[in-house]
């Protein structure tokens, strides 16, 4: 008994000696794992030489006068500051050539290993694939506005369009940030206009200015040199569409104030196609502009459908056009590349006392221009909250005026901007505060060719009633307008599909368990942003099919109006 | 023997922690790789267990993904998961609205998935408002189902649903209600011309903040331009300006503002 008790005893005792040896064991391998693990880890923290120094890449197709030295001064002030705060840092520019940009950004995106701060192309499938959202930041002050008068601003609320133009609806996220703006303007070659017209005052309105290009073309006929009055960009009609644009706003816009059903600034496109289905507009007065292309029209350049930019320019600064209307993305080369002095002017606008008074409705402002080259960080960058730092910097308040305004000769995108000397020109124009609208005779793409190819045909064959003759062309495009309200309401329906894929992938994130509070907290404002917007596409949706619905009862306007105008129409 | 079986514990206790800590940590990364739009990644550590919610996620892969999408495969998947009781209970809301709204959207464009016409998506929506009623999924689900309302011009009932909805919520976080709001006034507007209506709730969507930045902005000036237009509260109208230019003083919307303000001034003061 004595031994079977001597026996449990020493077993037992061999037991919890084991016992004891299994827990020392694991707890000495959980101590070396531990130890190995942070010791990995912290190899590939430790910082070689040739490695100290972070290195982001800003690429761009932005190849014009200035903007590459413009981004390079921001470059250098951004590592100099960086350097300051005891970090070093190098920023590398990348300029792709424009034609081959589309298929660079996707391969770039694809391969995983892009630059980190990329110029944005429109996709928003896209950007929300491969950009970091920004909405979390845009709603702080930049850092980088200290001791500006934008110190306390948020930051979108420093963009001239509070970043309006950068929110992607289908995603209800921030995927860019723009860093330059521009504006139509004319050019005008002073030393030909003052030969000319004896004179080097430049027309405020379209009045003044028809009598000027006459001045131009007897003048021309008197030294046997064919000069041009108005040099315009023919080729994918932008000049036509401006100059249209520019005056279907002033003498319409006065139903922005009157019939913008939700008391917007600016009646939406679609609502001015149920506002004419309703008989609401006058069809005679939108009309006008169409007379006005057909007057100014006479000036511009013969052939001008096919003349690109390349040649208008070469015909300006060969002294044989005297007003060039084009953006401000040339001004600089323009004015100092000329032989001759040239001025900038804003583009001449109806008389409110002149052969158009009646129905001159006002001037527009500009400031409502958006933003343009936006600018995103990819997901894939190794250095995101630098690139973020880095965007953030070109577009603070003094770096963007001296990037765009000193190098680039540009408009800045940042409020609070002074407009001196060159770049008085390009100050946004307030006018009579008029907000700018759409006409209600095209939609997309196509209809507004079919329209602007009608408008080029009534300047070159100069038909006796260009109401007429272009109103007949707008009832021969109902079919197409109704094609385009057709693929837009289905696009708004795909959307729609994707908007809720969209807040599935909100929902997954907040399900997370390792969400810090305040990531879950944004990410919950983004869904409240979903909702929101699937709520403003689903109006579009019903806008669409409202203007859809619209359009028999238009042409039905359209015909009547015809066959109470027409008189003779080639 | 105490302590051997102390040490079993520890073992076999830290090896189950470190499992479901390994399993929660690619659960967190198959969510994080889906709300990232990261398909192909997501999609892959959904394979790695049989657990419904890992699931859900490769059918909601398939259904949204549009570039290897197979509705066919995804959507009897997602609908077999809604009504799962498997499902953990916080990803079943996701999931319902998840399905219900796919089919609603999908029905509209039949070409692309003739079964969805099939199902009614009403009942999922009226079933996530009375489980989950203080849910962000509950506010997207009156939402769609006011919608499908106005879908069959039952405008006064989506009206009343909506209102009935927000008369009845007893959240605390009565900003998710605010694009209900925003949604009634332009119901109000559209459908009824009913402008005291819509300012009402434009007034109460305002005060609970819109999260849009954007919205929030357009919504100060919709309230002073309906004032004025259509309201013809001058005094209203003139306050509404007057904040507009202050809040907003270098905004787009700020030029126009002042040119109202000016107007209404200069009717003011020839009355």
């Amino acid at each position: 008994m004595k031994e079977k008790n001597t026996d449990n005893n020493r077993r037992k005792k061999i037991i919890s000696a084991l016992g004891g040896i299994l827990a020392l064991t694991f707890y000495i391998i959980s101590c070396f794992v531990v130890a190995h693990n942070n010791s990995v880890a912290g190899s590939k923290n430790k910082k070689s030489p040739e490695s100290a120094a972070k290195t982001i890449t800003i690429a761009h197709w932005q190849l014009e006068d200035g903007f590459r030295e413009g981004i390079d001064y921001a470059i250098k002030e951004f590592e100099k500051l960086k350097a300051e705060q005891g970090e070093r840092v190098k920023v590398i520019q990348n300029a792709i050539p424009s034609r081959g940009y589309s298929q660079w950004y996707i391969t770039q995106l694809i391969s995983g290993n892009p630059a980190d701060v990329i110029e944005l192309t429109p996709s928003p499938e896209i950007q929300s694939r491969y950009f970091m959202p920004l909405s979390e930041h845009i709603v702080k002050p930049n850092p980088f506005n200290k001791g500006t008068p934008c110190e306390k601003i948020a930051w979108k609320d420093t963009f001239t369009d509070g970043m309006d133009g950068a929110l992607n609806p289908i995603f209800a996220e921030y995927f860019g940030a723009g860093i330059f703006r521009h504006c139509q303007r004319v050019y005008v070659n002073l030393d030909l206009l003052k030969a000319a017209t004896g004179s080097e005052k430049t027309p405020e309105t379209l009045e003044e200015w028809i009598e000027c290009c006459k001045k131009i073309e007897e003048y021309g006929q008197k030294i046997n040199k064919p000069l041009i009055p108005i040099g315009v960009r023919g080729i994918g009609k932008t000049t036509v569409g401006m100059f249209f644009s520019r005056y279907f706003a002033q003498t319409n816009n006065h139903y922005n104030d009157t019939l913008s059903l939700f008391g917007d600034a600016r009646i939406p496109n679609l609502e001015m196609f149920s506002a004419f289905g309703e008989g609401k507009l006058d069809i005679d007065r939108m009309l006008a502009p169409v007379e006005m292309m057909h007057e100014i029209g006479k000036y511009f350049s013969e052939g001008f459908t096919t003349t690109d930019s390349q040649q208008t320019k070469f015909l300006f600064f060969t002294g044989n056009v005297c007003f060039f209307p084009e953006g401000t993305w040339d001004a600089w080369s323009m004015v100092n590349n000329t032989p001759f002095k040239v001025k900038i002017i804003p583009m001449p606008s109806i008389s409110p006392t002149g052969k158009y008074k009646n129905i001159y409705s006002g001037r527009i402002y500009e400031n409502a221009f958006g933003v343009s080259g936006k600018f995103g960080i990819t997901k894939a960058s190794r250095h995101p909250e630098l690139a973020l730092e880095f965007l953030q910097f070109l577009t603070s308040w003094k770096i963007n005026q001296k990037t765009m305004m000193e190098f680039c000769k540009w408009p800045a995108v940042v409020i609070n901007t002074e407009y001196t000397g060159f770049l008085e020109a390009m100050k946004p124009e307030i006018g009579d505060s008029k907000s700018s609208l759409q006409c209600p005779f095209f939609f997309n793409e196509k209809s507004r060719m079919k329209a602007l190819e009608s408008i080029e045909r009534i300047i070159t064959e100069q038909p006796e009633n260009a109401k007429v003759t272009f109103a007949k062309d707008v009832v021969k495009n109902v079919p197409i307008l109704k094609d385009e309200f057709e693929n837009v309401s289905s696009d708004y329906e795909r959307q729609l599909f994707d908007m809720e894929g969209n807040r599935t992938t909100i929902a997954c994130n907040i399900l997370r368990s390792d969400l810090s509070d305040a990531a879950r907290k944004n990410q919950n404002i983004r869904a409240l942003i979903a909702i929101e917007n699937t709520i403003a596409r689903e109006l579009e949706r019903r806008r669409t099919i409202a203007a859809y619905n619209s359009m028999d009862k238009i042409k039905e306007q359209l015909e009547d109006y015809i066959s109470n105008n027409e008189e003779s129409v080639e | 023997m105490k302590c051997a079986a102390l040490s079993a514990l520890l073992v076999f206790g830290c090896t189950l922690y470190g499992a479901e800590k390994q399993e929660r940590d690619t659960e967190n990364a198959m969510l994080a790789a889906y709300s990232n739009l990261q398909y192909s990644e997501a999609r892959r550590l959904a394979a790695k267990s049989d657990r419904p919610e890992f699931k859900l996620i490769s059918a909601l892969c398939d259904v949204f993904d549009r570039r290897t999408q197979n509705l066919k495969r995804g959507m009897p998947e997602l609908e077999r998961l809604s009504k799962s009781q498997e499902l953990p209970e916080r990803y079943r809301s996701m999931a319902k609205l998840a399905y219900a709204r796919a089919n609603h959207t999908l029905a509209l464009r039949e070409r692309v998935y003739k079964d969805a016409g099939k199902v009614n998506p009403v009942p999922i929506y009226e079933e996530i408002i009375k489980t989950y009623p203080e849910s962000l999924e509950s506010i997207s689900a009156v939402v769609y189902r006011a919608q499908y309302f106005m879908e069959e011009r039952n405008f006064q009932e989506a009206i009343q649903f909506t209102e009935n909805f927000i008369n009845s919520y007893k959240g605390k976080n009565r900003r998710l209600l605010c694009p209900l709001h925003l949604m009634l006034k332009d119901f109000y507007i559209l459908c009824f011309r009913d402008y005291k209506n819509a300012m009402r709730h434009a007034k109460i969507a305002r005060e609970l903040r819109p999260a849009n930045p954007r919205m929030a902005q357009r919504l100060d000036f919709q309230i002073a331009r309906i004032y004025d237009v259509y309201l013809k509260d001058d005094v209203n109208a003139e306050k509404e300006y007057l904040s507009f230019i202050e809040k907003h003083p270098d905004t787009s919307e700020a030029t126009p503002a002042k040119r109202y303000l000016k107007e209404l001034r200069e009717r003011k003061a020839k009355k």
